[in-house]
């Protein structure tokens, strides 16, 4: 069960907004473990045989932090946990012959441990049982993120009062919900047919379509990722929740550096603060223990480099390929930024001079655009034939059947558009965009966003016409 | 709860209306295959069928040219055509005050071997019925292949459900058309169509180039294996055939030559045996002796072994003769080698119904 999908549109999400409005009259305690219930009934709809496991995962987590509270051994104990935790998780992505991982586990694995670490001290009192189940285990972020940070999120689930069915979050989240779904269904979806056709007869693109089924990969993969992130902070927000943002206009970055502080950012979060901060931290200790140089000279000689940068972000680059599967074309992609980042942290400590900014973000969007065919391609040969079929290595003819059509054209330019002059969902529903473009609860929004969930209704459903139609 | 309720209520009545206007305009934004299936399902709602029908499959949809027969005809075949939708076309057929006498079937091995566009062409044009749909899910059961009925996911809703959304033609099923065709850009296109396929009796081309050397499923397949539902509507629909008295013959539709070198021999085996065994078992259903034939590529229009206007007319010519020198039955086909390319072109001893008058 997907949030774009009629199920969960016409059944699932009515129920959760009824029985929460009811449960909230009743009391706090009603109102979440009604979400709770609701969310182990969307894991179980959506992926039943690894239900056990969630709950598994969640009850397990949850008595290691209480273990940890107050004992002299909360780091031993939380390093244990990290270690089972990822132990399963690289049980059932890496190892296991189970046809598919189990659906979220990466989310709610990550975000536990980012408990367990929170709580690592042993002086941090774990949250209640239902709020710790809420926090690993609440729908909207449960199979796509974004990864909850323990310290923004828990308290949220463990106010008191609140849990009621407001009219204004109900407006807001359902605001941010449809936008999301007009990103995924509407945007998105419809350039997934060019993406499959353009990868699949890779050896045969010319220099257009080539270009084409990267430029349409990298923008269906944006909206589709970003609508979905929309739609959850759209839910949470409905149940008076704020989710943290998981996207910033990441193809507007003037520098890879930016663009991974705007690209998937609750894992570029995490990232940053369980492995490459903590890295970086411990090389310089060790450096400065052993008297060599920690600043801007010693980050300058080839030596400082390779250990204060090159080294976190090689390891934090290694394990953002890893997450998304153990497979060569995710190693090339995380060894492909790995270098951007290099080369982008040489030109910062050389002092270079900076690009004109439009040349900056054509720049950095064409190496985001480069490693994007790695990682959308199924082997290393492919992705080479989509990059050879770019470069021109296989002709230059404007026109290839079924692929190349003035229409997709003028579609992904439009959509270019959207990205680079847009202002992002969260900038539209809290004011900070242009003033036409900034939603207030006006009856001229109502109809607007009225109409746009008929939209989005609509595409969510939608039975595909086949490029060779009249078969 | 002004600003809910007004966006409850817009939404509403946007819906709503792109409802009413998929129930009721659906010519004006669906795909330029759907008025050639409207113009057979009108003939058939008129009983306006004449002596015979045609069965079958795009092949046969493009391929055979009433007009050109010696008997008044209409054909009835559709693109990605299966034996249920001929099963459902010909119950209808049947349920007129002058059923057709002669029934001519076509379909190649792919359309015995895996589901097609059941769901997103017969059930989503209204060509078959809730009744016809309720039939399939029952047979499917009963037989314990589901490949057909469980074809079409709408992303986990119960079967029961994506039947209802079906049948009352949720307007989400619809709404690639609506964006492709603009709404209602599609109207006047789809009314020639409509009309074009009305007066040519069913018929209609897909590709229309001057030969494709393109090698079509056949050249892909290992070995024939019919899906057991299929095999079951094709045995239903013969034995109603047969319960009515009415012959049937089943045709061939040429591949080009380019699909033929590929062609698997087991593949063309099994195909005719599977046939042969059903001529057997119906002693009214008459199988072609070659149940492969092979053109050459310039006679079809696309990589889907569609025949050209060109390759429709000779092989309309072809079937004419035959149809007017050997009615089904009274020659051994297997002897005179029924539709064999080899054989003379006979086209201008025929006179087409449309020259004889009535």
């Amino acid at each position: 069960m997907t949030f774009s999908g009629l199920p969960f549109l016409l059944g699932f999400l009515p129920l959760v907004l009824c029985g929460f409005a009811a449960a909230g009259r009743v009391g706090d305690a009603p109102a979440k473990y009604w979400l709770i219930a609701m969310s182990l009934l969307f894991y179980g709809v959506a992926a039943g045989a690894f239900l056990p496991l969630l709950v598994l995962s969640v009850a397990g987590n949850f008595w290691l932090l209480r273990r940890m509270y107050r004992s002299p051994q909360a780091g031993q104990w939380a390093a244990v946990g990290v270690v089972v935790n990822l132990a399963v998780l690289g049980w059932f992505k890496y190892v296991t012959l189970v046809p598919s991982t189990p659906l979220g586990l990466s989310f709610f694995t990550f975000t536990q441990i980012g408990c367990l670490l929170y709580h690592a001290a042993g002086d941090t009192k774990p949250p209640r049982a239902a709020d710790y189940a809420l926090f690993a285990a609440f729908f909207p972020g449960l199979t796509a993120g974004p990864i909850l940070n323990p310290n923004e999120m828990v308290p949220q689930f463990a106010r008191p009062g609140g849990w009621r069915l407001i009219t204004g979050n109900l407006a807001t989240g359902l605001g941010f919900f449809v936008i999301g779904l007009l990103k995924k269904t509407v945007l998105a979806d419809p350039l997934a047919a060019v993406v499959a056709g353009g990868f699949a007869g890779a050896a045969d693109l010319t220099v257009f379509p080539a270009w084409q089924a990267a430029c349409s990969y990298s923008l269906q993969l944006y909206f589709d990722f970003s609508g979905y992130s929309d739609m959850a902070i759209g839910l949470a927000w409905m149940f008076g929740l704020r989710f943290p943002d998981n996207f910033d206009q990441p193809y507007r970055a003037t520098s890879v550096i930016a663009y991974w502080q705007r690209w998937h950012m609750s894992l570029t979060r995490f990232l940053m603060a369980h492995v490459h901060t903590p890295l970086t931290m411990a090389v310089l200790r060790w450096r400065r223990d052993h008297a060599l140089p920690v600043g801007y000279a010693g980050q300058r000689r080839v030596a400082g480099f390779a250990c204060m940068i090159g080294m976190p972000v090689l390891a934090t680059m290694a394990l953002v390929a890893l997450w998304h599967g153990a497979t060569w074309t995710f190693l090339a992609f995380g060894a492909l930024h790995t270098v951007f980042l290099l080369v982008n942290h040489l030109w910062r400590l050389h002092r270079l001079p900076a690009l004109p900014r439009t040349a900056s973000v054509a720049l950095t969007y064409l190496c985001v655009l480069l490693a994007s065919v790695f990682f959308r391609a199924t082997t290393l040969s492919g992705a080479g034939s989509v990059l050879a079929g770019m470069a021109g290595l296989h002709g230059f003819e404007v026109t290839s059947p079924g692929i190349h059509t003035a229409g997709r054209i003028c579609w992904l330019a439009g959509l270019y558009a959207i990205v680079w002059a847009a202002p992002t969902t969260r900038q539209v529903m809290q004011g900070e965009a242009t003033a036409w473009l900034s939603w207030r609860p006006t009856p001229h929004w109502a109809v607007v966003m009225g109409c746009a969930a008929t939209v989005g209704l609509l595409a969510a459903g939608g039975t595909g016409e086949f490029l060779y139609f009249r078969f | 709860m002004v600003y809910l309720r007004l966006l409850g209520l817009s939404a509403a009545v946007s819906f709503g209306l792109v409802w009413a206007w998929v129930v009721a305009m659906p010519m004006a934004f669906m795909d330029a295959e759907y008025p050639s299936w409207r113009a057979k399902r009108i003939m058939l709602d008129r009983c306006d069928l004449g002596e015979a029908i045609i069965l079958g499959d795009s092949r046969a949809a493009a391929g055979i040219l009433p007009d050109r027969l010696p008997f008044s005809a209409t054909n009835l075949a559709v693109g990605g055509g299966e034996a249920i939708e001929a099963y459902a076309a010909l119950a209808r057929a049947l349920a007129c005050p002058s059923a057709p006498q002669r029934v001519i079937i076509s379909f190649d091995p792919g359309h015995f071997t895996r589901p097609d566009l059941f769901w997103e062409r017969s059930v989503r044009f209204g060509f078959v019925s809730a009744a016809d749909i309720e039939g399939l899910r029952d047979a499917s059961r009963r037989i314990g292949d589901m490949s057909l009925y469980e074809a079409h996911h709408t992303d986990g809703l119960p079967l029961a459900l994506r039947d209802t959304l079906f049948r009352v033609r949720f307007p989400s099923l619809y709404f690639a058309s609506l964006v492709h065709g603009g709404g209602f850009l599609r109207w006047s296109r789809n009314q020639t169509i409509l009309k074009d396929a009305t007066a040519a009796r069913g018929q209609y081309y897909f590709g229309t180039q001057p030969g494709s050397g393109a090698v079509a499923l056949e050249g892909h397949l290992d070995a024939f294996r019919p899906l057991p539902i299929l095999d079951h509507y094709f045995e239903t629909l013969l034995t109603l055939l047969d319960q009515h008295g009415i012959d049937s013959r089943f045709v061939a539709m040429p591949v080009n030559d380019a699909t033929w070198h590929q062609v698997h021999p087991t593949v063309h085996e099994q195909f005719a045996a599977y046939l042969a065994a059903y001529e057997r078992r119906h002693p009214r259903f008459h199988v072609t002796a070659d149940t492969m034939p092979h053109w050459p590529d310039r006679f079809f229009g696309d990589q889907f072994c569609h025949l050209n206007p060109e390759g429709a007319e000779r092989f309309t010519a072809q079937l004419a003769q035959r149809l007017q020198d050997a009615p089904p039955g009274t020659q051994n086909e297997a002897q005179n080698g029924w539709l064999s390319d080899t054989g003379r072109d006979a086209s201008a001893k025929v006179m087409p119904s449309s020259k004889r008058g009535s």
